[in-house]
């Protein structure tokens, strides 16, 4: 049984009387406590299925087709009331960039006790206790200080750790991470990233991870979906993945890795041909659903 | 802001006042038309204008009447009024809570006024909404206070009288108030008839007076809440479930407010400035009106000393609203 | 530059501007007209019909149109004469306010540098003071008559303009015919009038429109307050004033003022509205 279940869903941006396809007929299925990665170029769409997930879709987004069950229920039969009792209790996110992701005037504690006092009902008394132990439970020093700190006090890589608390604050199912990694310096990264897994081991949480680097899937993700231009090409288990490649995209994105263990192997972009060949792949199929 | 910081503002304003002081002092010696002539009787001779003069100290030379003037400045003596040959400082004191009163009640408006309008416009999604809010905006700020007097006085005054339009209380009400700051005293009094009568008197030129900051003000703080509601911690805050009028208010408004206190500071002071009209036409006792009774009589003292008054209120609004903008802005309070 | 015009909507299609325009149009018709068209002598007393109202209301006399004052002075006649003072303050107030504030922000915006620096201070610290309390201390220093509330006016309002064209020459002095004009060996000033002063006119005019309506408005305060004209004299301002002090008995004498006010401002607000949205090229991008 699976936790998450995306089917068939088709979103599209209608502007000024043109209509772009941002999602076509994504398909995506999550088991509980596993973490999927979904993997792409930027603007192949793998923050649109974020965005579908967390009623976050632009105001000119439309989603034509297509459905979002979580935990059997599907959510876009929800009211939008239900769904905000989902979001950041069941469902939760550790955006891209934590730079602009913390309120500037608000303290640290009162991000945190929000979310609690809000989805939990406890008092702003106990939120504060358990901010604190959250804190501490991210690894930051003197969680006591930085409780009542503004986020332009705090550097980049603990402004991150503080947003993991507040995903992880009220115990969700599912965690989105939207690219938590890429804002960050390079020493930090690797930190941030082993703290995401270690707290998905301990809650037990359901992880989309979304990334464009292949090297970030093979450390963490079970199951890997590719995507490009709003399509899912391949949907496969992380082994499956390198050992034995289903898309000729999937094999060059492969080639496109760096190797620390083979620093000689030429790092090959993906070619212009196929990138071609998807795209009128993806003509075809815009086509063929034209009248869907 | 931290104490200090307060202190070293507080003592910025030392030289703004001596330079005010200075500006006015020479400003009224240069004035045309002489005040001892208008207050002299017909037939007074030359000995009594000079009497007079003496009187006044306008017969010594003007760097030892500054210097005089600026001595009795810091006793609390502002000299005697030409025209009510009264001292100028009581007379000031006397006037200024109402002159306070109507200011105050016309900033809480305008703050209530733009609060409603601006969250009113950025919560509703729809198109008809805040577009009322934009033309509601638009016209407060078009009009000037002057206008918005007039039209209140004809509508809520004589065709619709609702309001009375002119004075501060009725004349023929008994009541046993000891200060000047008659509706503050009447609420801590409790007692709340009376506190209505001094509001109905009050309400008309407060709006007045508020409309056309209400206006620019709105303005700006609705196209700054629409702009804080693309930042990132918003999205952040609607991914956390909490609805907009949570996000809206908690988070959005704070940020939001920050580029607006400047311009709000600036608005206040010409709300300060639009005192003087509203109150003439309203026949309102405070200090603006008595500005205007000074400039027509000539009344230097007066004058000078109302001035002096202007230019310190508009000293603690702008000290008001740094206090305010740092305390907003968490990243203003150190360093 | 003459190809830009070119791309200009045409001005008649603008129902604002074409509205505006007409209603300010027919106010300065009726003041230059003034002598000729109002039915009495504006200042002619007649103390047996005092505050007789307007046509619309019952107990009018016919031939005073919109009512008499507590003098019983026809004002019709004083409202027509009024807007031939109002306009006579407009003009000359907006027009000194835009010759002070174009030169000083053409040569704030094309020389730059500390002189830039030091009219842009000059303007924030002019504009934090209050205009309506400003006007009225300039006008005690001056002496009340037409004159002073015209220089008052012109002094404290120069920042509009100043503001404005300084960010524009600003703009247009990075664009290529002012290069060339360079390269074709044009001193500053010379550059200013001939490639970048056209341009602004647009501009100019927009702010031209909405200053006078400002004039108007300030003119009619310090009528009111008595610190422009004598009271005899039948300004707007100083109808209001009378009419304040009857108003409960003859709310036309206040009526009838303040709606020429209110037209006018709001004829003229359209106009400079109007002249932005047609000129404006920003706009139409």
């Amino acid at each position: 049984m699976s936790l998450l279940e995306v089917q068939d869903l088709r979103v599209t941006l209608r502007q000024h009387s043109t209509s772009t396809r941002l999602l076509r007929d994504v398909s995506l299925s999550m088991e509980y406590g596993k973490v999927l990665g979904l993997v792409g170029e930027s603007g192949a769409g793998k923050s649109m299925v974020a965005k579908a997930i967390l009623d976050l879709l632009p105001k000119k987004a439309v989603i034509d087709k297509g459905e979002i069950k979580f935990n059997q229920n599907s959510l876009l039969r929800l009211s939008v009331a239900e769904r905000r009792k989902l979001l950041g209790k069941d469902i939760a996110l550790i955006p891209q960039d934590p730079m602009v992701s913390l309120n500037p005037v608000r303290t640290i504690g009162t991000h945190l006790s929000e979310g609690l006092t809000h989805h939990l009902g406890i008092t702003k008394a106990e939120a504060r206790k358990q901010s604190i132990a959250l804190l501490d439970e991210v690894l930051i020093r003197d969680p006591e200080r930085v409780i009542d700190a503004f986020s332009h006090e705090l550097s980049g890589g603990m402004r991150q750790r503080v947003l993991i608390a507040m995903a992880f604050s009220c115990s969700p199912k599912l965690i989105i991470a939207d690219e938590p990694t890429t804002a960050l310096d390079v020493t930090v990264q690797k930190r941030v990233l082993s703290l995401i897994r270690m707290m998905q081991r301990k809650q037990n949480t359901s992880l989309l991870f979304i990334t464009h680097d292949l090297g970030v899937v093979a450390k963490i993700c079970d199951q890997v979906a590719i995507m490009y231009e709003g399509r899912v090409l391949e949907n496969t288990t992380a082994k499956q993945l390198f050992h034995s490649p289903g898309h000729d995209y999937t094999r060059a994105l492969i080639d496109a890795m760096p190797r620390f263990d083979q620093p000689d192997k030429p790092i090959l972009p993906v070619s212009r041909k196929l990138k071609e060949q998807l795209q009128a792949e993806t003509r075809e199929v815009d086509q063929a659903t034209y009248n869907d | 802001m931290s104490l200090k910081q307060f202190l070293q503002r507080l003592l910025l304003a030392l030289p703004t006042l001596f330079g005010v002081s200075l500006v006015v002092f020479f400003l009224m010696r240069v004035v045309p038309g002489d005040p001892i002539a208008m207050m002299t009787p017909p037939g007074a001779t030359e000995a009594d204008v000079a009497q007079l003069r003496a009187l006044y100290g306008l017969d010594k030379p003007i760097i030892t009447q500054y210097v005089i003037w600026l001595g009795a400045l810091f006793q609390g003596d502002l000299g005697t009024s030409i025209s009510l040959r009264q001292d100028v400082f009581s007379l000031i004191l006397e006037r200024m809570p109402a002159t306070l009163e109507l200011a105050f009640l016309s900033t809480m408006i305008a703050i209530a006024l733009c609060l409603i309008l601006s969250l009113a416009g950025a919560y509703f999604r729809d198109r008809i909404i805040p577009r009322a809010v934009d033309a509601i905006a638009s016209t407060a700020q078009a009009v000037p206070d002057f206008l918005w007097g007039l039209i209140f006085i004809l509508l809520l005054g004589v065709a619709w009288p609702l309001f009375p339009i002119s004075g501060r209380i009725n004349p023929r009400l008994d009541h046993d108030l000891v200060s000047q700051f008659y509706l503050f005293e009447s609420l801590i009094k409790l007692d709340f008839s009376l506190a209505l009568e001094l509001l109905r008197h009050l309400l008309l030129p407060a709006i007045a007076l508020a409309l056309p900051m209400t206006g620019i003000v709105t303005r700006l703080l609705k196209v700054s809440l629409e702009e804080t509601w693309k930042q990132d911690y918003i999205t952040m805050a609607r991914a956390r479930g909490f609805s907009r009028w949570y996000i809206l208010r908690k988070e959005a408004l704070r940020n939001a407010l920050i580029p607006t206190v400047t311009l709000g500071g600036v608005q206040l002071t010409f709300l300060l400035g639009g005192t003087v009209l509203i109150e003439k036409l309203f026949s309102y006792p405070g200090i603006g009106n008595m500005a205007i009774g000074a400039v027509i009589q000539r009344d230097l003292p007066l004058i000078q000393g109302l001035i002096l008054t202007f230019a310190v209120m508009f000293i603690v609004i702008n000290l008001l609203i740094d206090l305010s903008y740092s305390w907003l802005n968490p990243r203003m309070r150190h360093g | 530059m003459a190809d830009a015009t070119a791309h200009y909507p045409s001005p008649w299609r603008d129902a604002g501007l074409v509205t505006g325009s007409l209603i300010v149009i027919s106010f300065f018709a009726i003041a230059i007209l003034a002598h000729w068209i109002s039915p009495h002598d504006p200042l002619e007393q007649d103390l047996i019909s005092n505050l007789l109202p307007p046509f619309w209301v019952d107990q009018h006399d016919p031939a005073f149109l919109l009512g008499t004052d507590s003098l019983g002075r026809d004002l019709l006649s004083r409202v027509i004469h009024g807007a031939r003072i109002a306009l006579t303050v407009a003009v000359l107030a907006a027009g000194f306010a835009a010759v002070l504030g174009t030169v000083m922000g053409l040569i704030a915006g094309f020389y730059g540098g500390w002189i830039d620096s030091f009219i842009s201070r000059l303007v924030d610290i002019w504009m934090s003071f209050p205009a309506v309390l400003l006007s009225i201390v300039l006008v005690a220093v001056l002496g009340t008559g037409l004159h002073s509330v015209v220089i008052a006016i012109g002094i404290i309002d120069w920042t509009r303009f100043c503001r404005v064209i300084r960010a524009e020459t600003k703009v247009q002095r990075e664009q290529d015919y002012v290069a060339a004009g360079r390269a074709l060996g044009l001193t500053g000033p010379a550059i200013i009038l001939k490639e970048i002063l056209p341009n602004l006119l647009p501009v100019l005019m927009t702010l031209f429109c909405l200053e006078m309506g400002i004039a108007v408005v300030v003119e009619a305060i310090l009528s009111f307050v008595g610190l422009s004209l004598s009271s005899d004299a039948p300004t707007w301002g100083g109808l209001i004033e009378e009419g304040r002090q009857y108003v409960h008995e003859a709310w036309w004498v206040m009526l009838i003022p303040m709606l020429c006010i209110l037209t006018l401002v709001i004829a003229l607000n359209a106009c400079g509205e109007g002249i932005r949205r047609v000129y404006d090229p920003v706009m139409h991008k």
